[in-house]
């Protein structure tokens, strides 16, 4: 049995860093399905655009900053894209697969360099980069699907009326106001995630 | 042992790998993307549907089906805005999570052994585990929480949580951090103390290993998934 | 299960390089707690311990005194999973802990933690039972066996399909200890075992790990409530500072009289209060009042029936009973967090609403952790009111009232079990709260910790509150109550 002494300072991730790494996706994960069914029940799919783009790095933002500074080891940001972008496979979406590996990759290329994620605006910089490609699991249906839906509206709708409706997820100026929400929102959750972290976590010395 | 043989059933009528349900949702996933008429997704759903409840899973499959029977309904509606794009993309997303279930409800012990038949590293397996029970802790932690902040009577009612919402935040977020933190320390020293970290070889109570059945399964769903897309082709 | 082998530790000393790993060891008066910790300093000392097969070893000692850091140089997490420098040698059988393969380790050593969650991986009891037997490869059949050996022995073999998050915590123990003797370990290592468990939960344990030293298993067990293990106890090991400060066989112990434990901080079954305990209080006693109250779970249809009980305020009221007859179900009808489905709970008379219960009661739960949310012990205490000239007197007067004013800039995360309870408390002196219900308050807790519960429930009934505490230990509702409203006797009536 070898010592696995001041994990801290090792690349290598331990049980502890994995435990973690799971318990605050979960978190995440939960956090943002609660937001989304609450989101869905009270607003139209073409409001929630305004809403879950800010509304989902503001309050998950938290509590990824926590997990990046307990952990502080490559391999958080992808794993953590990676993780979401299995779920959503599961939840039916196997086009999320290659979105995920991406994702990651560019990921991990961002937070790249010693000690990056005990840098809080790294690790919020980095996590910008989870919410772009959150947001393209939510474009690549209207592409992917694009014939299916022509298909079956076509009963009510002409194609310029569906394609005005989907504008939202497939034109550039679109998609371009969702990152910029997603991206004001991690800053916002970041702001805040990072005065928790110092009141509450280091002070209380836990992580 | 014949509680724990009854609970056999998790291996289903079918008695499947393990990864042989990846293989189905996969397959399932991979068509459902590619077709386009409602008839087939009709179709695929059915199949899905009847592999789900071949497998054991009765009632979930029932759930799914119900799901998706309300959404196609749904889908036929005039809504306006983005409803109707909104269904028919959900649509496609109902069979190959139908499929899924059957993989999920799994235990995690027949998950891991098979997953460590392919020499997956050990903390990836251990984090597969750990989905499955944190999945089942977080909630009843999350609801403890509330109790506990309905209990100390810091937001009399909900009024007061729409007025302070940043202290609704954090009073909510202090907790379940510094828990989940504990809670992934503790869970983790007992981790190394049950063996989690030995090393592949790890066995299972359950049915793990390729068997006739898979290879007719796999089989199966291949002809079945392909036939629902050339029926498209051809239709 | 028979072995010859045993664990020996040799002038160990161990201290932790991660002052956070001291939050399970530091108490109220330790100089842990008051921050004066430095990281030099030992957290155990010249350690010398001998536990051959088929003994059963209680170290015991006031919180912070070092009881966890042994057992976890026993099972080797010290000095790996918990980085510090360790001196001197833990040899298990025959072998340094530290040179022990995970396999071998896992083989050899079976752990049971107070708190079942923390020990859990698995979704349902057979697949808990199984999972280190799985982790080292075992056959499946020969697990199967080995499941059912151990199920069978721990009393949980009816249990094997249910899911464990519908256990009670008398069965989740059960379960747990099934899951560590599962592989056939020759150690047992357990912390705190009896801390959740009732009487009979308690004596239920005890039996099997007797059975479990018959067979040649050698134990050791760290405890507070001692007298119980006297049928399995060979030695009992007295921890103070990080060092042994005494030892005793079962006649020694016994013959130690309750002024003597009391000098080491441990709890005597003939503690004694220096009031008489009355069942009923005055009939036109101010306070709150319960009359056949009834609320049964919709899925379960367990819970209170037909209850009646007088909570007066100034005083302290214990609610015991066995484990499952309803005592946190009163409680929270009490509360109003939950609505009573038959029967009333009035105010001197006066019918109270549900709203009106939550707004004058203060429930502390059994986990604290759950109820403290601020960045320091000063802010807890006011939190969520208007901060007025008043209200800062009256916090200030809360904290120095339950000792805690240096630490009022801590973070209450950091702090000791017992030092968030006193925050908690604190917080209910300074409201307005007039019923204030504390759930299990000396779950873990010492005899010098008890009887810090049992003052600081006095302290705020001396306020006119009326103080509730839930209680399956015995000892606390002899020591702390006023009254008593013993649900089973209720029931039986």
């Amino acid at each position: 049995m070898k010592a696995e002494v001041e994990s801290s300072k090792n690349t290598r991730w331990v049980m502890r860093d994995v435990l973690t790494f799971v318990i605050f996706n979960l978190i995440i994960m939960i956090l943002i399905t609660v937001a989304k069914v609450v989101e869905d029940m009270l607003l139209a799919p073409q409001n929630t655009f305004f809403v879950g783009s800010w509304l989902f790095p503001l309050l998950a933002t938290p509590f990824y900053l926590v997990m990046a500074d307990r952990i502080g080891k490559r391999g958080v940001l992808s794993g953590s894209i990676l993780i979401f972008g299995v779920l959503y496979t599961f939840m039916g979406g196997p086009y999320c697969a290659p979105v995920a590996i991406v994702g990651a990759v560019i990921g991990e290329l961002v937070m790249w360099g010693k000690d990056s994620y005990h840098d809080i605006k790294r690790v919020i910089g980095g996590y910008i980069v989870y919410w772009v490609t959150f947001g393209f699991y939510g474009i690549i249906p209207y592409v992917l699907f694009r014939e299916a839906y022509m298909k079956q509206l076509e009963t009510y709708y002409n194609a310029a009326d569906v394609t005005a409706m989907i504008a939202q997820y497939t034109e550039l100026p679109w998609i371009l106001l969702m990152m910029a929400l997603f991206a004001a929102g991690t800053i916002v959750g970041g702001l805040i995630g990072s005065k928790f972290l110092k009141k509450h976590v280091r002070k209380a010395k836990i992580a | 042992m014949n509680d724990m043989e009854e609970t056999d059933i998790k291996c289903g009528l079918l008695g499947l790998d393990p990864r042989t349900h990846l293989l189905s949702f996969f397959l399932v996933g991979i068509v459902s993307m590619l077709i386009v008429n409602l008839l087939e997704t009709v179709l695929l759903q059915a199949f899905a549907t009847a592999y789900l409840t071949a497998n054991g899973r009765t009632r979930s499959a029932t759930r799914t089906c119900v799901s998706f029977t309300v959404i196609c309904g749904l889908s036929f509606l005039p809504l306006p805005g983005l409803y109707g794009v909104l269904f028919v993309s959900m649509l496609h997303m109902i069979p190959p999570f139908t499929t899924g279930c059957a993989f999920f409800s799994l235990s995690p012990s027949a998950i891991m052994c098979a997953l460590d038949r392919w020499h997956l590293p050990q903390k990836f397996l251990v984090g597969i585990c750990m989905i499955f029970r944190f999945a089942s802790i977080l909630p009843f932690e999350m609801r403890s929480i509330l109790r506990g902040i309905r209990m100390r009577g810091i937001f009399p009612s909900l009024l007061g949580i729409v007025r302070h919402p940043a202290l609704a935040y954090e009073c909510f977020y202090t907790p379940l951090v510094m828990r989940s933190l504990r809670l992934s320390n503790e869970l983790a020293a007992s981790a190394e103390l049950r063996g989690i970290g030995i090393g592949t070889g790890r066995t299972s109570v359950y049915h793990v290993g390729f068997t006739l059945r898979d290879a007719m399964c796999a089989l199966v769903v291949t002809a079945a998934v392909a036939g629902i897309y050339a029926l498209e082709a051809v239709l | 299960m028979r072995g010859t082998e045993t664990v020996a530790l040799k002038n160990v000393s161990f201290y932790y390089l991660d002052e956070s790993e001291l939050s399970d060891e530091t108490s109220a008066d330790s100089e842990v707690s008051a921050g004066r910790y430095e990281s030099t300093e030992s957290c155990v000392q010249d350690i010398c311990l001998n536990i051959p097969a088929g003994s059963c070893t209680v170290l015991c000692g006031r919180s912070g005194s070092g009881k966890s850091t042994v057992l976890r140089l026993i099972d080797g997490l010290a000095g790996t999973f918990f980085p510090g420098e360790k001196s001197g040698v833990v040899l298990v059988h025959g072998t340094d802990v530290f040179d022990l393969s995970p396999r071998n380790r896992t083989k050899s050593i079976g752990v049971v933690t107070q708190d079942p969650r923390s020990q859990f991986f698995m979704g349902t009891v057979g697949d808990e039972i199984a999972f280190s037997l799985e982790n080292l490869g075992t056959d499946p059949s020969d697990t199967i066996k080995f499941v059912q050996e151990a199920a069978t022995l721990s009393g949980v073999s009816r249990l094997l399909a249910e899911k464990l998050t519908e256990l009670s915590s008398g069965q989740k123990q059960r379960v747990a200890l099934a899951a560590a003797i599962a592989n056939r370990p020759q150690i047992l290592i357990l912390d705190e075992p009896t801390s959740n468990l009732d009487a009979e939960g308690s004596q239920s344990l005890i039996k099997i790990l007797g059975e479990l030293k018959r067979n040649g298993v050698a134990l050791i067990i760290s405890e507070h409530r001692l007298h119980q293990f006297l049928p399995v106890a060979d030695e009992f090991v007295y921890l103070q500072e990080g060092r042994i400060a005494a030892r005793w066989d079962v006649e020694k112990f016994t013959s130690l009289s309750e002024h003597e434990t009391a000098k080491f901080g441990l709890r005597h079954p003939d503690m004694k209060s220096d009031s008489e305990i009355k069942s009923y209080p005055a009939k036109d006693a101010d306070g709150w009042h319960m009359t056949d109250v009834t609320y049964l779970y919709p899925s379960t249809k367990r819970g209170i029936k037909g209850i009646t009980a007088e909570f007066p305020f100034g005083s302290v009221t214990v609610i015991c009973g066995e484990n499952g007859t309803g005592k946190t179900t009163l409680a929270k009808v009490l509360v109003g967090a939950a609505r009573e489905q038959r029967g009333i709970v009035a105010r001197n008379g006066k019918h109270l609403s549900r709203k009106e219960r939550r707004l004058l009661s203060y429930f502390v739960m059994q986990d604290v952790d759950y109820q403290l949310y601020a960045g320091s012990v000063a802010d807890e205490v006011v939190l969520g009111r208007q901060v007025d000239d008043a209200l800062k007197a009256r916090a200030w007067e809360a904290l120095a009232a339950f000792g805690l004013t240096d630490l009022a800039d801590r973070h209450p995360a950091s702090l000791s079990g017992g030092q968030k309870q006193r925050v908690i408390l604190a917080t209910a002196y300074c409201s307005d709260a007039e019923l204030i219900v504390l759930d299990e308050p000396t779950s873990g807790l010492d005899g010098h910790g008890m009887h810090e519960v049992v003052h600081w429930c006095r302290k705020l009934a001396s306020e006119k509150k009326a103080v509730v505490v839930i209680t399956h230990d015995e000892l606390l509702a002899q020591l702390a109550g006023d009254y008593i409203v013993d649900l089973s006797l209720q029931k039986r009536d």
